[in-house]
């Protein structure tokens, strides 16, 4: 039986960041990954117009009438159906408690991420404004310049200096070796540029290296728990039960495969599958006098932070407002005036809550129950509703349209909550699970609260992180 | 591998129209490219009229839409054209008309040289076809920084 140094379920941010990192700090190490789905590169994606041959619908139970859950399961996970807004957390996001007296305080700080924040960014070739540092403070510039903004994101770059900013994002504004530059088509899950950031052309030294074995179509079902230590995973490939062992397991699977997992497994602690989220969001369409829209450089060009932090947070969730460079809802049809709209989605804070949960079916497949938003998330929406017309004010509106709720972000997070204390949280600042040694949980399952940012960018530099204090410290 | 518009299209129409109306979803074999031609040619008056559109260029833009699976186009020619059928459509909750028709129009003025020309003076319009590859005409007013 072959022994691995590391044993890691799941090949999506959490997991291929954290190998990345391990192997940087043990290179001679020998790796396993045990994915559920298959390889499927770019070119398979866009020949068959989807990430994944897995049907996710499938990939767990739920109500029909309970809002849907998106992931990918495949070789490289979300890195495949992200759409590249690659934000960080603001500095107040992980002091919830402490400076607002809500949900909870993260076990680390912005600062504790900040380097790591860094890295990340630099592999996935981050285009943003350092302008944005005005909000989260940065120690190195990022790799790419921003994309040319639309019309209204100047207006309001210049009108709102400290809240409105050019949008951070992997798609790329400017060509490399690795990467094509971003076309603006609209179709970043399955981009025809191949200018987005993805496993399969921004980690190819990790895919590619000779140290890890790849178990792919292999569905884990148990960790393998011997005396309080993680030793390997069980799982079912091809209808036949195999097992895997290792010094140190990674769990990555996501914030609804992850719990479940750890639930088959009997490692039930209080908070394991409560609280799962996501953001609360909605479309708006702003139809504007004189202005023209779309000209900018990708398919989302601005973000707008005035409705993201403050006192409010105390009684309400934290909006971010995205500016869309793109036709959802299509040109206006009046003569000379087809430019003169512009969507918006509002991303509103969710409170993760102990109703929202991942549970078991009698068969052992994961259970979702979510019933509903937070009320903290719905008033963080109505205020954001009532509150736009602030950020639109520099701009010529005519109207704003609201388009209604978004069934999901495909964010799914806070179900494996890190944290300090064992009877509200699943693992520490480094994602070790609280009562199993040699058991690390990476993705954003582990995320203690639900911001508006998009959550990828945190995912992948948490589990950096994690990689840099572990692998030189066996967990 | 060739990424096609036609390609993209019927997956955007796929994801889009996921919740359609299932009880319409038999109408669909009524479908035939006259009705929906008479379909698009109205819209197209109706929200660009300072172009003319010839008709075998709406023929070939009704078809690329239907060869791309638009099934709101199919469930909306049935509507249109009245019948038990579009009662029970109209009964559904579809798209709102205004948005499926911008949507149309939106899609046919960026697959052609509509923007290209000075639309004070010119009324002929080409139509590229939904075959390009995306890169080159999904958003037309998109600036690059190299």
């Amino acid at each position: 039986m072959e022994m691995f140094d590391l044993v890691v379920v799941g090949s999506g941010f959490g997991s291929l960041f954290f190998v990345q990192r391990f192997l940087e700090k043990q290179p001679k190490a020998r790796i396993a990954i045990v994915e559920w789905g298959r390889l499927n590169d770019a070119a398979w994606q866009l020949e068959n117009m989807r990430n994944s041959n897995i049907d996710t619908s499938l990939a767990h139970k739920q109500k029909s009438s309970e809002k849907p859950w998106v992931y990918t399961i495949g070789v490289g996970g979300g890195t495949n159906c992200w759409w590249g807004q690659a934000l960080r957390l603001l500095p107040s996001d992980f002091e919830m408690r402490s400076k607002y007296g809500v949900l909870q305080d993260w076990p680390l700080s912005y600062n504790d991420l900040e380097s790591y924040y860094c890295d990340v960014e630099e592999t996935m070739l981050i285009a943003g404004s350092e302008s944005i540092a005005k909000i989260c403070p940065r120690s190195r510039p990022f790799p790419q310049p921003p994309h040319h903004m639309s019309e209204p994101d100047r207006i309001l770059v210049e009108a709102q200096p400290d809240y409105h900013f050019p949008v951070t994002t992997a798609r790329a504004s400017i060509a490399s070796d690795a990467r094509g530059r971003c076309c603006s088509s609209a179709r970043c899950n399955l981009c025809p540029a191949d200018a987005k950031f993805t496993a399969f052309n921004g980690m190819r030294e990790v895919m590619g290296s000779p140290q890890i074995e790849w178990i792919t179509e292999a569905k884990v079902t148990h960790i393998i728990v011997e005396a309080g230590r993680a030793k390997g995973v069980l799982f079912q490939k091809k209808g036949e039960d195999l097992e895997v062992y290792g010094d140190l397991v990674v769990l990555g699977a996501n914030a609804i495969q992850s719990p479940a997992i750890l639930l088959t497994s009997g490692l039930d602690t209080p908070a394991t599958g409560k609280g799962l989220c996501e953001q609360y969001a909605c479309d708006l369409e702003v139809h504007l006098d004189g202005v023209q829209n779309f000209g900018g450089g990708s398919v989302s060009t601005g973000l707008n932070y005035l409705l993201y932090d403050g006192e409010h947070r105390s009684e309400a969730g934290a909006a971010l407002v995205n500016f869309d460079n793109h036709f959802r809802f299509g040109l206006r049809t009046e003569q000379g005036r087809w430019r003169e709209t512009m969507p918006l989605i509002i991303n509103v804070e969710d409170a993760p809550e102990d109703r929202n949960r991942v549970e078991l079916t009698s068969k052992g497949e994961a259970f979702v129950r979510h019933p509903d938003v937070s009320e903290y998330a719905k008033k963080g929406m109505d205020r954001a509703l009532k509150k736009i017309d602030e950020i639109l004010a520099p701009l010529p509106v005519e109207e704003v349209k609201f388009r209604g709720f978004r069934p999901t972000e495909a964010h799914l997070q806070c179900s494996l909550r890190m944290g300090k204390d064992p009877e509200t949280s699943v693992v520490d600042h480094l994602g070790r699970h609280h009562k199993v040694k040699d058991l690390v949980v990476v993705g954003s399952a582990v995320f203690a609260t639900c911001p508006p940012a998009n959550p990828s960018l945190t995912v992948a530099a948490l589990a950096r992180r994690s990689a840099d204090f572990i692998a030189g410290s066996k967990g | 591998m060739k990424v096609t518009r036609r390609k993209l299209f019927a997956a955007a129409a796929g994801v889009g129209v996921t919740g359609a109306a299932a009880a319409g979803m038999g109408a669909h074999t009524l479908m035939t490219i006259g009705p929906a031609r008479s379909y698009i040619a109205d819209i197209l008056r109706r929200r660009v009229p300072q172009v003319d559109v010839p008709a075998d260029t709406i023929a070939a833009f009704a078809q690329d839409l239907l060869d791309a699976g638009d099934i709101t186009l199919r469930e909306r020619v049935v509507s249109y054209g009245g019948g038990a059928a579009a009662s029970v459509l109209r009964a559904a909750n579809l798209q709102p008309i205004e948005t499926y028709e911008r949507r149309i129009v939106t899609t046919f003025l960026i697959n052609s040289d509509f923007f290209d020309k000075d639309r004070e003076s010119e009324r002929s319009v080409e139509y590229f076809g939904l075959s390009d590859t995306v890169c080159s005409f999904a958003n037309p007013f998109a600036q690059f920084l190299s």
